[in-house]
């Protein structure tokens, strides 16, 4: 017995299952949790708000990322059902370990940081025209945010009817 | 068309989780202080001993922009019956004077017979600076005087930028 009783017969296609109205929202609400209102609103809720869409849009990104990359090297990419628990164990592994783990939080830290570089760099060369270096990022830790897991049953639901388990 | 947009959220959502994610890169602010005050230096100068050699060490800084103003103080009045000028010049690999580099300030006793308790000496810039060893500035204070001045001398390490900071900072006898 699945997730999701009825199955998704849309056209499926290498990130198709971006194409839902939860995982846009969730972007949504990500995009303004962070800029607008975090600061304004309690802090508890804000923070909580933000794990939870994180850990929506996450693993649905991972999950459209990989289907990109296999069809593009012409791997068969599904959709997977194995593509998708992948993506959601990780992403929730990772939003408990860098809550728990102090190594973990490091590799965050400068990941994440990494990853901000180009957008950053480019950014002040436009404004500044200085090349910045790479910085790490600030994070909260609050072992707290492991009760929000469970809300990666969210795109779990949502992408089961779309996948196979071939 | 689906596809199109599809691709277009994908690109959306990576940029929205790691350009703008929640976690803003560090910045000066927290790592307060970003500024740094070294200990005062007592130093005594006197026509026999006209100079001495400074060395001002950086320690726990950020690497990412090595660029301070650094700001010296004398602290303690003067009381020559004279005026005197006290510079503090910077001094390069081989410990001679950089020229460009040298900061001074004349020291002119009051009414009272005393100058002002606190005098900025004046702002040098690390970046313009011979380092000798990361970290590491060496420099020379002079006394124009017949007359001995006892003083504290001290240093305000500014960083230039946002990105920059310094915890530590220790001026000495070189």
């Amino acid at each position: 017995m699945g997730l999701s009783k009825t199955v998704d017969k849309r056209p499926h296609y290498p990130c198709s299952g971006l194409m839902n109205l939860t995982f846009v929202l969730s972007l949504v609400v990500l995009f303004w949790n962070d800029h607008y209102w975090k600061g304004v609103g309690p802090e508890w809720i804000t923070g909580k708000l933000s794990d939870v869409v994180i850990l929506v849009v996450a693993p649905l990104t991972l999950q459209a990322i990989l289907e990109v990359l296999l069809s593009i090297f012409r791997f068969n990419w599904g959709p997977n059902r194995k593509v998708l628990i992948f993506s959601c164990v990780l992403m929730g592994l990772i939003m408990a370990l860098i809550n728990i783990w102090e190594p973990a939080s490091w590799c965050y830290l400068w990941g994440l940081g990494t990853l901000q570089w180009p957008f950053r760099a480019a950014f002040s060369l436009i404004t500044d025209g200085e090349l910045i270096a790479v910085r790490s990022v600030q994070l909260t830790v609050d072992p707290t945010d492991i009760w929000t897991i469970p809300s990666i049953g969210i795109p779990l639901y949502k992408g089961w009817g779309r996948t196979t388990s071939k | 068309m689906p596809q199109i947009v599809s691709r277009v959220l994908l690109l959306v959502s990576v940029v929205v989780l790691i350009a703008t994610s929640p976690d803003k890169p560090v910045t000066t602010a927290d790592y307060l202080p970003s500024l740094c005050s070294s200990d005062p230096l007592s130093l005594t100068l006197s026509p026999d001993n006209m100079s001495e050699e400074l060395q001002l060490e950086l320690a726990n800084y950020s690497d990412l922009d090595m660029s301070y103003f650094l700001e010296f103080t004398i602290l303690g009045s003067y009381s020559g019956e004279e005026n005197a000028i006290l510079t503090l010049s910077a001094l390069d690999e081989n410990g001679q004077i950089m020229e460009d580099h040298v900061i001074s300030t004349e020291l002119e006793p009051t009414e009272s017979g005393d100058t002002e308790e606190i005098t900025l000496l004046g702002t040098l810039t690390s970046q313009d600076l011979n380092e000798g060893q990361i970290g590491l500035y060496g420099f020379l204070i002079e006394l124009d005087s017949s007359y001995e001045y006892s003083f504290d001398l001290a240093v305000l390490v500014l960083p230039r930028s946002e990105e920059a900071f310094v915890q530590e900072c220790y001026l000495g006898l070189n």
